[in-house]
Formats: C-alpha cells, structure tokens, sequence
C-alpha cells in the first residue's frame, strides 16, 4: 500500500501543489490576522477541477507553511500571525531584539519540520488501525464517540464552558436546517426548495472564518499603518545540525505533546504550544534564559504546534471528527473530493490516502527551502495594509460560496455567517465548537435516533455495548477532570489572592 | 430590586444581548416546530423528525438563560462605536445589493463594487487603490475562475 501510494505520488502537479500551497501558506501566515483556517476556506475553490491527491497537498502545505508563517510575525514583531505562536513570541521576540531575528526564525522552522515528520509517522501508524476498529461501530457506539467529542470541545478547548456549550449547540441547529437525515422531510426550510441541502460546509466556513474578519476589521479601523511597525534588524546567522541536536528531547517531548493533544477534539494548537514551553522551562538546566531568547523557548512551542497537525488528522480521517477548526476545514475539502473522513475512507481509498500522508511527510523538504527563502521576502509582507488586503479577501469569499454549487443562496449563506461570526467574536465566543457541532450534529441525530429506533427506545443499547460503555466511562472521566482542574484553579486563585 | 435591575443593565453588552437573541429564537424554533417540521406517522414514533430538534432548542434556551445568570456577576463586553456598527452595515448592506443585482450585472462588476466599498471605508483614499486596485483584482479572479477553473459565474 505505503508503495502504491509512493508512486501515485510521481507526479509533476503534486510537487507543483506543494510548493504552492507552502508558498501560499508561509505568506498568509506572515499577516497577522489570515491564519491557516481563512487561507484554506479561501483555497478550496482552486482544487475543485483538481484530482484528490495534488489538491489535499495542495491544501495540507498551506497548513503547514501558514504555522510556520504565523512565527514569522510573533518573532520579528511579537504580533503572532497565528495564535498558536504566541508561545514562540516570547522567547523568538527577545531573540529578535538583540538581531538574532534570523536564528530564531531558523530554529523556529528546524523544529516545526521534526514536529510535522514526528506526528505524520504517528498519524500513518494510527489512523488505519483506529478506522478498522471503527468499522465495528453501530449507530450506538457512534452516537456515544460523537457525544464524547462533542464534550471534549466544551470541557477542554478553553474559555468559558457554557459559551462553548451553546456555540456546539447552535452549530448542531444549524446541521438541522435540511432534510431529515431519516425520514427526509424538511426542516426549518421556510418551503425553500433551495434551503433544502442545508447550510452547505463551505460557505458557512468561509463566512465565519473570512467575511467575519473583514467585518471586524472594517468594526475596528485603526488609522495607523502597519507599514509603520518596527521590525528589528536582523543580523547573519547559522542555526547547524549539532545546534538542533542538542535540543532533541525538547523536540521529542513537544511532538508527542502536539501531536497527542491534536488527537483531542477541539483543544487546538495553542495549547500544547505554551505546554511545551513550560516542559521545556522546567527540563531546562538554565530556566532563568527562557523568556529572555531561549533556543529552547523558540523550538518547543514550534515543533508542538506543528505536530498537532498530524495528530488532530487522525480522528478526522478515521473517524470523520474534527480535531480543530483547520482539520474542519480539511475536512470539508476532504468531502468535496468525493474522500469522505470515516471507517470507510481507508478501506475505499487507501492509496489516495496514503499518498497524503507521505506528501505530508516530504512537503518537509519544500518547507524547509522555501521557509529558508521567505522569511525575509515575508517581512515585507507583514507590511501589506488591512485596507489593500481585506477588499481581495471580500472577492475571493464571494467566489469561494458561489463556487460550491454555482449557487448565489450559498453566498447569501456566506454572508449571513460571516456577520453571525462577527457577533459572535465580537462578544468573545469561540467559533470552533460552532463549526464542529455543525459537521457533527447530523451524523449524531443520526446515529441516537437509529441507535433508538432499532431497540424500540431502550436505553440499554448504550450500556449493552462493551465499546459504548467504554466511551461512556471515558465521557464520565472527563467530566471528573474537567471539574478536579475547575476546583484547583479556584483555590489556586483564592490562595494567590489571600497572599 | 429597581438598583439590581439598573445595576443588570449597567453590566449588560454584547453577550448578553446575544444570549438573549439566541434564546428568543430557540423559542420562536419551538413554537414553529410542528408547522416547520412535518412527521408522517407511519406507526407512532417519539424519535421522529421533531425529536432531535426539539431537544437541541431547550437545551439552547436553557443554556442560554445559565449563561445570561452566570454573567450577572461580570461586566459584559460593550456594544462598541456606533461608527464602528456603521461601517460594517454598510458593507453588508452594499454586499446585498450586488448580490441582488449579481444575476444581472454579473460577478466582474458587483465584486468590483463591493470591494471597492471595502476599500473605500478602510481608509484608503488613494483614487488609484479604491478603485484601480478592487478593479484588477476582480477582473483577475474573475477571468481565473471563468477560464482557469470553469466556474460558471454569473
């Protein structure tokens, strides 16, 4: 298979998409603001007439050159370009100032290839075996797994709970609108023929993730030019092998971190990036040097962000969860390909698939030259004003919804996500568990109400089954946690508080 | 009671605007349910069409009335400038109209206008990047998209 893969592979436009998408990527991440989850949402369009394989390489190097694009703007300017950066700002920036801008960067880019390699190898180990285990799920042990990610995002993707809770439950509303996935009949359609498909994947994603931030912009217009910004100078610099090597338990324990929180639905890359970052902290024989332009503060949080790409890709494809808003987004464009994520994808498409994993795998070499070249051509492109940028973004969205269907309802679909996205991140509401609770309500709906329709509406088709029961168990564990962590910050809180 | 309603209000915003829109609506989906969702009942069923939607918008007003207790005892994000809500409702409102009038005159020029609008209440004054800019950009991915990727845009 891994072979077959391999030569689908040898293929002009595959390395073709590659570069592009890297290219592509390293640039949008470099503006603070466009991260990975807009520049996909707005690319997806372009793979349409393409053929699966060069158009999710295509689309996966955009993935990948946008983390690396995002420390671009935290290191020289401590503005994370992504949020997941924030954590390499703080040592990168510091190197930054002393015009060490170009070794952190280096470092930066070294060690989110070893993360990406690191957490590929762990996806191809992982994602076949956890599909064919999934091939013995019924309605009931699905009904349960999405359950389970469904409270993973609300208990541990930060922020406040009950926010995330009513945004999953709004996304699960939205999955509503359509037909009934069982009888067929429509809902909530108002007797639109056209409203009957649903809220399409696409538009919404574009809606929320790139009309929002036009309309936020256009809410917050600053007068001041981001040309005007200080970008410190940056001097010569060598980053050798040995200097990585030295550094090689900090990279294995920040892959594994990456790439095991990626796995969870909904955490996202932010926070196994400032994980890394204290484990590296506390590991380090020189903790005082952290903070003030560590080696070690740069590559920690780098290789952990970009191991979480291969790790959240495993519960996408193998399950058709999502692990975060980027994989969401892959995975629209995984459907759109006519690939759909689920038990099924490896048994029906098992070279395709394999072949994006091992183009994930050798997009590090690209990474590595073009990441090289760029950064200092990027810098200039950190310069690129809001006002020049968002009317261009404004086009591609209006194209990006029409283009899904040749339809004009999806691009007032867009529309009306992208100001209902603005509301909502305007009020500081997270979107991921919207879009996630939109890509897993129907197949949840689906799932309890087969699961209830064949045992006649008992309940002990949940607790008959050894794997439902285990997700159960697994559901009632995190609840624990998420309460043990609740009740220790808070005393932790009252305890600083006293002092 | 008159102090703690005013000292509500003081404290309310965005969010708790939002909550409140959000639970009207999951409202308005349940009092429309069994006009908006047909059931043919082939045999009595609780798990019908109706079932999980009926569910999804109690737990959404129910949630929604936690988090709107819950944030009592926080300030609320503020409505923000009136400018501000100004500008991003114009664009709305002109990107309706070229949707509306899209059919007839076509993606090159509403995309054209739209983004040109954008431009124009961003700050740029420059007749060169208001106009010149939105006008190549469009006409660029208009062509692409028509010729390069075979969508049939309007």
């Amino acid at each position: 298979m891994l072979l077959d893969a391999f030569n689908a592979l040898m293929d002009i436009w595959v390395l073709v998409a590659a570069i592009v998408g890297i290219v592509t990527g390293i640039i949008i991440g470099a503006i603070p603001g466009l991260g990975p989850t807009m520049a996909i949402a707005l690319l997806i369009p372009v793979t349409f007439t393409m053929p699966p394989i060069p158009a999710i390489t295509l689309l996966l190097g955009v993935y990948q050159g946008a983390i690396f694009g995002g420390s671009i703007s935290a290191i020289l300017l401590n503005v994370p370009g992504t949020p997941s950066s924030a954590a390499t700002a703080i040592d990168g920036h510091a190197m930054a100032k002393r015009g060490e801008g170009g070794r952190a960067l280096r470092i930066a880019l070294y060690a989110s290839v070893a993360g990406n390699i690191f957490s590929c190898f762990v996806l191809i180990v992982l994602a076949e075996p956890l599909a064919s285990m999934a091939l013995n799920f019924g309605p009931a042990e699905m009904a349960a797994l999405m359950f389970f990610a469904l409270l993973v995002i609300v208990l541990f993707g930060g922020g406040v709970r009950l926010d995330a809770a009513l945004m999953v439950l709004l996304g699960v509303f939205a999955g509503i609108v359509g037909l009934d996935p069982i009888e067929g009949t429509p809902r909530f359609t108002f007797d639109s023929f056209a409203m009957e498909n649903g809220l399409q994947l696409i538009p919404v994603l574009v809606g929320l993730f790139a009309m929002s931030e036009v309309f936020l912009k256009l809410f917050e217009r600053r007068s001041a030019n981001q040309g005007d910004m200080d970008i410190p100078e940056i001097l010569p610099s060598k980053v050798r092998f040995i200097d990585m090597w030295r550094m090689r338990a900090t990279l294995l324990w920040s892959s594994l971190i990456g790439t095991f929180v990626g796995i969870l639905p909904g955490i996202g890359s932010t926070v196994p990036a400032f994980m890394s970052y204290s484990l590296a902290r506390a590991r380090s024989k020189q903790p005082n040097k952290f903070g003030e332009g560590a080696d070690e503060g740069v590559a920690a949080p780098e290789a952990a962000n970009n191991a979480v790409t291969g790790g959240a890709l495993i519960p996408t494809l193998a399950l058709g969860i999502p692990g975060d808003a980027v994989t969401a987004v892959i995975l629209g464009a995984f459907m759109l390909q006519g690939l759909a994520p689920g038990p099924f994808l490896f048994r029906d498409y098992g070279i395709e698939v394999y072949a994006i994993f091992e183009a994930l795998i050798l997009s590090s070499i690209p990474t590595i030259i073009f990441g090289l070249l760029l950064f200092k051509i990027a810098v200039h492109v950190i310069r690129i004003q809001p006002r020049h940028l968002f009317p261009t973004i404004t086009i591609l969205a209006l194209l990006g919804a029409f283009s899904v269907n040749n339809s004009l309802v999806d691009v007032w679909v867009m529309l009306g996500a992208g100001f209902v996205g603005f509301l909502l991140r305007r009020s500081g509401f997270p979107l991921p568990p919207l879009l996630i609770g939109l890509i897993l309500g129907t197949p949840l709906e689906q799932s309890v109400r087969q699961a209830l329709l064949t045992s006649n509406g008992n309940l002990d088709i949940f607790w008959n089954s050894h794997i439902a029961l285990s997700i159960i168990a697994l559901t009632a564990i995190c609840i624990v946690i998420s309460v043990a962590i609740s009740v220790f910050k808070n005393k932790r809180h009252q305890g600083s508080s006293d002092v | 009671m008159n102090l703690s309603i005013s000292k509500l209000l003081a404290k309310s915003g965005l969010q708790s605007l939002i909550f409140l829109i959000l639970a009207v609506f999951a409202g308005l989906g349940l009092c429309l349910l069994d006009t908006q969702v047909q059931v043919f009942s082939f045999g009595d069923s609780l798990f019908d069409a109706r079932f999980f939607p009926r569910i999804v918008l109690v737990l959404i007003i129910v949630i929604a009335l936690l988090c709107c207790i819950a944030r009592t005892r926080k300030m609320d994000e503020p409505i923000g400038s009136l400018a501000g809500w100004a500008r991003v409702f114009l664009v709305v409102g002109m990107i309706s109209i070229a949707l509306w009038f899209m059919p007839s005159v076509g993606f090159l020029l509403s995309s054209f206008v739209v983004a040109s609008v954008t431009a124009f209440i961003l700050g740029e004054r420059d007749i060169k990047l208001y106009v010149g800019l939105p006008l190549l950009i469009a006409a660029l991915v208009t062509f692409g998209a028509q010729y390069g990727l075979t969508i049939p845009l309007p």
